[in-house]
């Protein structure tokens, strides 16, 4: 047996040493191994790269305002910090009515509008440069800098008024706590913001966390742009409640759905949404036509009609000639206006506004008139115009807005062409200064002609087209 | 031999390229002759070795100088050629075979080709590398018995087809 083991060994033997191994292998072993060296030092100089892009970059942004307008890294962690913070709020913060209506104004997030009401009530600082920073799109971590204001106090207030909150949902100590809450701010509180989750509908009354409040005919409620009834609400739904308190009576001035709704409370059809500012050119009580839109845009009563400096109007409100900023949303085939702001009025009452408290000097205001009528002289060099049967001349300035199918040019306005002329009465012998004219060249010329008659002077009541 | 391969062990840890060719240049026969038997393919053998002393050079300084490099060697390349054997079915059949007057290399790889895989395995590591029966056990992760059993099998169809060439 241990004869042929040795016999097998040496055979073996024989047969490794007769093996013939190929020279090249060794080249080609230390040909892998410095490739697999060189990705080596090449991942490692890659890697300590980034590792000091990442460093340089730490460094800098610490320091610099490399995130543009939010600021630094430290102001960018800092303004989202208090972002989570605000959207995790559940409590209500109570401040000023007007300040809401400020608030109401503007496209500000419900996190934008819980912080400002919470950074109010730590400082001095003007609501308006807030929203104006905010709407700079400037990061709240800049903004709290630039005002000098610490996070952690603008987040301690929200845990504040989120621990009150907690509190008054409690039994016991709650409601002692709760009375002197009230008694506390009876004489201050007018105006409060409330986020909380919708715990009872009961006809116009609605529990938000453990607050009951009211709904009004003038309660807007909103949900992704969109107005919604109260019908709309589900038990369950987060809400953004922005109120009046009068007394112990909450009363709801808008509701803002954070939640999606059900389906078939808002319908989703293709939707596609935009803003125009623009010039009314003709409104028949539910299709309303712009200048700058081509097609009908359907008003109705969810869109929300405002005149800037007076809050919500009628649709009465809605004449021609008017600028409008307008927020029209495309449901399928319908251009449905979201929100009207007509903004004419509120330009020429700002003046008014700096004349408060002098209201004799309204008398010495110019007074704004309306003429239609044919055109029967045009010179573009003078800038000056005339209409048959009206003696009175009518200048034009840069200032002046011409419509004419959309937005035109003095040149377009040729003798014969029928016009409605908007301006401002100047000194006697002064031709009028003429702040908007509306050319009705096609269908304007036929009206016009049937309606000569009856403005056999070319001039209307004064104010109204 | 073991001495020298430790000291060139230490070096290759540092890095040193010249330890690791030297290494290689002692080392790679008895390797390749391993691979060579069980694999019966000069292709295969030769990537299967190449990978090894890749995998090692890879690895060079996680190795523990205190222990057999040779044995650490064997199981990385019993490791590759069984997963070469795997993707490579066709070694065997490949190979052409050998008339009776070719010389001991073609004689035994021809009684080779006649055993089972594992058993020819087992027989290359006991007789060619005079490992132990517990040793091959490890490798090929069998019992003992099984390896002894393997051996026994695969010593006697080779010694009849060596006799039946030879005689």
């Amino acid at each position: 047996m241990k004869q042929s083991d040795d016999k097998l060994k040496d055979i073996f033997n024989d047969f490794k040493n007769g093996l013939q191994l190929n020279e090249n292998m060794e080249g080609r072993l230390l040909g892998m191994i410095e490739k697999k060296e060189r990705s080596i030092h090449k991942r490692k100089f890659l890697l300590g790269l980034v590792s000091v892009a990442i460093a340089a970059f730490l460094v800098i942004s610490s320091v610099a305002p490399v995130f543009g307008k939010s600021g630094t890294l430290p102001q960018v962690v800092a303004g989202l910090n208090l972002e989570r913070a605000a959207n995790s709020f559940n409590g209500s913060l109570s401040t000023e009515g007007w300040i809401i209506e400020e608030l109401e104004n503007q496209d500000l997030s419900p996190a934008d509008s819980i912080i400002i009401v919470a950074l109010l009530k730590e400082s001095e600082v003007s609501v308006n440069e807030i929203i104006e920073m905010r709407n700079e799109k400037m990061g709240w971590g800049k903004i709290l800098s630039e005002l000098n204001i610490s996070v952690n106090s603008i987040k301690n207030t929200l845990k504040q008024a989120q621990h009150v909150a907690d509190e008054e949902d409690g039994n016991g100590e709650g409601e002692e706590n709760r009375e002197e809450n009230r008694e506390e701010n009876q004489n201050q509180l007018k105006f409060v913001v409330i986020k909380g989750i919708l715990n009872n509908i009961d006809g116009s009354k609605i529990i938000v966390n453990e607050t009951e409040i009211l709904l009004t005919e003038e309660t807007i409620i909103e949900c992704r742009g969109k107005s919604v009834a109260v019908e709309d609400l589900s038990i369950g739904n987060e809400l953004l409640v922005k109120a009046s308190k009068i007394e112990d009576v909450f009363e709801a001035k808008s509701i803002l759905v954070l939640t999606n709704m059900k389906e078939n409370n808002v319908p989703e059809k293709e939707t596609k949404e935009f803003e125009l500012r623009s010039a009314i050119v003709s409104f028949d009580g539910s299709i309303l036509t712009i200048s700058d839109f081509e097609g009908g845009i359907l008003v109705d009563e969810y869109t929300k009609i405002q005149r800037t400096g007076e809050g919500r109007v009628g649709i009465e409100s809605l004449e021609a000639g008017v600028t409008v900023q307008i927020h029209i949303r495309k449901d399928g085939d319908v251009y449905h206006a979201t929100s009207i702001v007509i903004l004419e009025k509120a330009e020429n009452e700002e003046g008014s506004e700096e004349n408060n408290g002098a209201n004799n000097n309204e008398q010495s205001k110019p007074k704004k008139e309306t003429f239609k009528g044919e055109v029967s002289f045009v010179n573009p060099d003078d800038g000056i115009l005339a209409i048959i049967g009206c003696d009175m001349l009518f200048q034009i300035s840069e200032d002046t807005l011409i419509i004419s199918n959309g937005k035109a040019e003095f040149s377009d306005i040729n003798v014969g062409d029928s016009v409605e002329i908007i301006g401002t009465e100047q000194e006697e012998g002064e031709p009028l200064s003429v702040e908007k004219i509306i050319v009705l060249k096609e269908e304007g010329k036929n009206t016009d002609n049937s309606n000569e008659n009856s403005n056999s002077q070319g001039k209307e009541s004064p104010g109204k087209p | 031999m073991e001495d020298k391969l430790k000291m060139l062990v230490l070096q290759i840890k540092d890095g040193n390229k010249d330890a690791f060719t030297e290494f290689y240049r002692l080392t790679v026969r008895y390797v390749y002759s391993i691979v060579y038997a069980y694999l019966l393919s000069n292709e295969d053998t030769e990537d299967v070795v190449q990978n090894t002393y890749f995998k090692l050079y890879v690895v060079r300084k996680r190795i523990n100088p205190e222990k057999s490099i040779l044995a650490y060697m064997k199981r990385i390349a019993i490791n590759y050629a069984f997963k070469q054997m795997r993707q490579k079915r066709k070694v065997i059949t490949k190979e052409t075979s050998f008339a009776k007057d070719e010389g001991t290399k073609e004689l035994v790889q021809e009684a080779l080709k006649k055993l089972d895989e594992k058993d020819r395995l087992v027989l290359v590591l006991h007789y060619l590398d005079n490992t132990s029966v517990k040793e091959i056990s490890v490798l090929v992760n069998e019992k003992e018995g099984s390896v002894k059993s393997r051996l026994f099998r695969a010593r006697k169809k080779l010694k009849e087809v060596i006799n039946s060439e030879t005689i």
